[in-house]
């Protein structure tokens, strides 16, 4: 309804209509309330990223107040418990990398072709086995899987192949064996990644090139796999990002013993393995001991990250987009 | 119980409320980052929040504030340790609660909980996710609010998805050994937390339970884990057996998911 006068006590409408709207209710105070402590738990997830980051760089900055970091990125000797200390992370990343190295070549494939089985390969009766199987896999404490390569892998397999019949000399803990097991553990998680990667490859494109006359592998290898690529190179990564950060199967399985070294059959002590062992040993706050479990901690810490964040760079930028 | 209502809240907020901005695009790559960092970070961010308390409740040789921010020019002490001192402890004593936390069940709890929580959040925002827009849509057209058409119909639609990652979150913080490790948990101990032996005790002796989350404690990963690296082979037998109960645990565990989440898949009739 239109009217020619407005006078003052009308809300601001256009048109002069009054506003119907009550100033304040109970309802809509409930509603702003409950908002806002739903973002404070999404923004904890913040507080929790800033926290990690604030611990580990200010224990690490201590740390270099000691240690140079020229010798830390350089020397090849890893001795912070020793009286003659030397801080060369070479040797700690060499293991993490021997065994990381070694998992992906035996659980990078074999994931892959147990996505590739499950997606293109099987009966649905056949899915309904190993999926649930896979799943109990990923389930699987990490401390049983070292306590699996100690006992069984080491004397059982890796000493009858390589010493009985090539004659290499194998110690009781090595980078093979916590290798073979961290391989083991990633399998599940290549395959379910990569499973729903290739799941979402649409039906056309295998269809269309059935009907150019090829033959199943063909389709899987040359038409499935590529255009499934991204996904699978993300679920890479992320494999490899969890291998490095594995802990509890390499204190068991690799040893204590930082040494530079490529050979997989003597005993070296990765990353992870060091924060553990001198987590249990009684170290003083405030040794230099105590802030080289930051640095080594801030270290493993960047490469992980950096390895998500490119995992999901690739997923977001170079994902195919099907009409 | 910490872990569970944080991480529901925080899915919900992503998932319903909030907008497109830089700080919401932040927060999801920052909840994908959190999911794949190693345990052991996590484990090293609980000995120094909660266990340590940044060194503040100690008269210890390290205190981390102030390394960070500096101390006044009496030399003692800097904003945070004032705050601390004068106003956290004594309202501490009065409660009874130990400062720093120290070995106690709460900090293993609360690292732990930070550990499975981007898990939780994950798992929830792909339940609330595959619920179709239609039953949000019928909600607000008879006039519901938000948080009504939320809290009434959307999330006891998706409580079978949020269950099922809970679950398997659960199953996932049972088996960790690295963080309990850096926080220091004793590999054997005599006395359940709160002195707790048996139901009975706790009818007769409530109070254990109110000072369970405060005492010392140890975890079956952990004493595993000290069993595998003895060198007897008794040990060995052990630890087996330790494997055994652990994986009986767990496999129980993953398949009350597994039953709940074919069960409801059924039920559901969209």
């Amino acid at each position: 309804m239109s009217s020619t006068t407005i006078t003052p006590l009308e809300r601001n409408l256009p048109g002069g209509r009054p506003s119907l709207a009550r100033k304040f209710s109970w309802l809509a105070a409930k509603e702003t309330a409950i908002q806002s402590v739903l973002a404070a738990c999404a923004l904890l997830s913040i507080l929790t990223t800033v926290g990690i980051v604030a611990v580990l760089a200010t224990e690490t900055i201590e740390f270099f107040k000691v240690a140079s970091i020229w010798e830390f990125f350089t020397e090849t000797r890893w001795t912070p418990q020793f009286e003659d200390k030397h801080f060369g992370i070479l040797p700690l990343f060499s293991g993490t990398m021997l065994v990381a190295g070694i998992a992906s070549l035996i659980g990078l494939p074999l994931g892959l072709a147990s996505a590739l089985f499950m997606s293109e390969y099987a009966s649905p009766r056949t899915r309904g086995i190993v999926k649930p199987t896979l799943e109990i896999l990923a389930g699987v404490p990490t401390v049983v899987y070292g306590f699996f390569a100690l006992v069984f892998l080491t004397p059982y397999i890796i000493r009858p192949i390589f010493r009985g019949l090539l004659g290499l000399d194998v110690d009781i803990f090595n980078a093979a064996s916590a290798g073979v097991a961290v391989g083991i553990m990633i399998i599940p998680t290549v395959a379910s990644l990569s499973e729903d990667v290739l799941r979402s490859v649409p039906r056309s494109l295998r269809e269309g090139a059935y009907a150019l006359g090829s033959t199943k592998f063909d389709v899987c290898v040359r038409v499935v796999l590529p255009a499934a690529l991204s996904g699978i190179l993300a679920s890479f990564l992320l494999a490899i990002s969890r291998a490095v950060g594995e802990t509890m199967i390499v204190v068991i399985a690799c040893g204590q013993n930082p040494r530079l070294t490529f050979n997989p059959f003597t005993s070296t002590e990765t990353m992870t393995a060091y924060i553990v062992n001198v987590s249990l040993g009684d170290t003083p706050a405030g040794t230099i001991e105590y802030f080289s479990l930051y640095a080594v901690a801030a270290t493993l810490f960047v490469m992980t990250l950096a390895m998500n964040i490119l995992a999901q760079f690739i997923l977001r930028r170079y994902r195919e987009v099907y009409q | 119980m910490i872990s569970v209502p944080v991480g529901v809240g925080a899915a919900v907020y992503l998932e319903e409320y909030a907008r497109g901005t830089w700080l919401t695009r932040l927060i999801r790559l920052n909840i994908a980052n959190l999911a794949g960092i190693p345990s052991i970070v996590y484990g090293i961010l609980g000995l120094t929040v909660f266990v340590r308390m940044f060194g503040l409740f100690d008269s210890g040789p390290h205190n981390l504030t102030e390394s960070l921010l500096g101390s006044f020019d009496d030399g003692q002490h800097n904003l945070i340790e004032r705050v601390a001192v004068e106003i956290i402890r004594p309202v501490a004593n009065l409660l009874h609660i130990p400062l720093p936390l120290g070995n106690t069940v709460l900090a293993g709890a609360l690292t732990l909980s930070l550990l499975v929580l981007p898990v939780i959040i994950i798992s929830t925002q792909e339940a609330l996710r595959a619920i179709p827009s239609s039953l949000r849509h019928g909600s607000y057209a008879l006039g519901a609010t938000k948080w009504q058409t939320i809290r009434h119909q959307v999330l006891p639609a998706a409580v079978p998805g949020i269950l099922t990652g809970v679950i398997l979150a659960l199953s996932r913080a049972i088996g960790e050994t690295a963080p309990l490790v850096i926080i220091g948990v004793p590999t054997y101990l005599a006395a359940t937390p709160g002195n707790i032996a048996s139901l009975q005790d706790l009818v007769e002796n409530p109070t254990g339970l109110v000072e369970a989350p405060f005492t010392s404690f140890t975890a079956l990963p952990m004493i595993v884990f000290n069993w595998v690296r003895q060198a007897k082979p008794e040990f060995q037998n052990l630890a087996s057996a330790g494997i055994v109960v652990l994986m009986g645990l767990l496999l129980l565990m993953n398949s009350i998911a597994i039953i709940i989440r074919q069960r409801f898949q059924k039920r559901i009739r969209w």
